[in-house]
């Protein structure tokens, strides 16, 4: 599994319409779906560095909720993600 | 103080409990008796509880963890909250997510109006029990779930 670097997990942040909320140690940011629930999640300093695939696995399902496809797909599309 | 006989908690006035908050806090710190200040009729109320009594009420609210080791990280995931330790040890990664609940914690307290709107209104009884718990025994909720 390829994974990506944090500037990639911010950039599909800002794709995907998350708004910051906080910049302390890390960057936070947070999206409000069309059903109401509240995403949140931050992202390292250490743009360039990459992470394992257990630790993006667990972005993705807890605080990005989006499959790795969606993932790919909002960052070559530049459009937000398809939840369903 | 107004005590109604069919209310389990007793209940006080706003201005009474004004002229009377010495002997409220001595009946809520010192008598453990949780009680409710009430104005404009009833239509606002709050509740006074000892911060230890409600640390024992929230007992039950205990975190569940997930941990994944994978190429020489380690990350903890409290899932029911979407929060994440990340570490390249078990115990580097548990120290990331208390700070992470410490910095959850506080947003959700001080945007409280606007989480209390959201489906994270539920996170409240297991935030409020990190949060009352003093900070070097944080580490220790963690350990329950263990």
């Amino acid at each position: 599994m390829r994974t990506p670097t944090w500037a990639q997990i911010e950039r599909f942040c800002r794709i995907d319409g998350w708004r910051e909320v906080r910049r302390s140690g890390h960057v936070f940011y947070e999206k409000v779906l069309a059903d109401g629930t509240v995403l949140r999640t931050h992202r390292s300093l250490s743009s360039r560095k990459t992470m394992s695939p257990g630790r993006f696995k667990a972005i993705l399902r807890y605080q990005l909720v989006v499959t790795e496809a969606e993932f790919r797909q909002t960052l070559a599309t530049r459009r937000p993600a398809d939840r369903g | 103080m107004d005590t109604d006989p069919i209310a389990v908690l007793s209940s006080v006035d706003f201005s009474r409990a004004k002229s009377a908050l010495s002997d409220l806090m001595t009946r809520v710190v010192h008598e453990h008796k949780p009680s409710i200040v009430s104005r404009h009729r009833g239509k606002e109320r709050m509740l006074l509880v000892r911060t230890e009594d409600l640390v024992r009420y929230l007992e039950a609210f205990r975190l569940e963890l997930e941990v994944v080791e994978d190429g020489g990280e380690v990350t903890v995931a409290v899932p029911s909250l979407g929060v994440l330790g990340f570490g390249s040890t078990r115990e580097e990664a548990l120290d990331d997510l208390v700070t992470e609940l410490r910095v959850y914690a506080h947003d959700f307290f001080e945007r409280s109006s606007f989480y209390a709107a959201t489906d994270r209104a539920a996170h409240a009884p297991w935030l409020l029990r990190f949060a009352l718990t003093p900070s070097e025994r944080q580490r220790s909720l963690l350990d329950e779930a263990a």
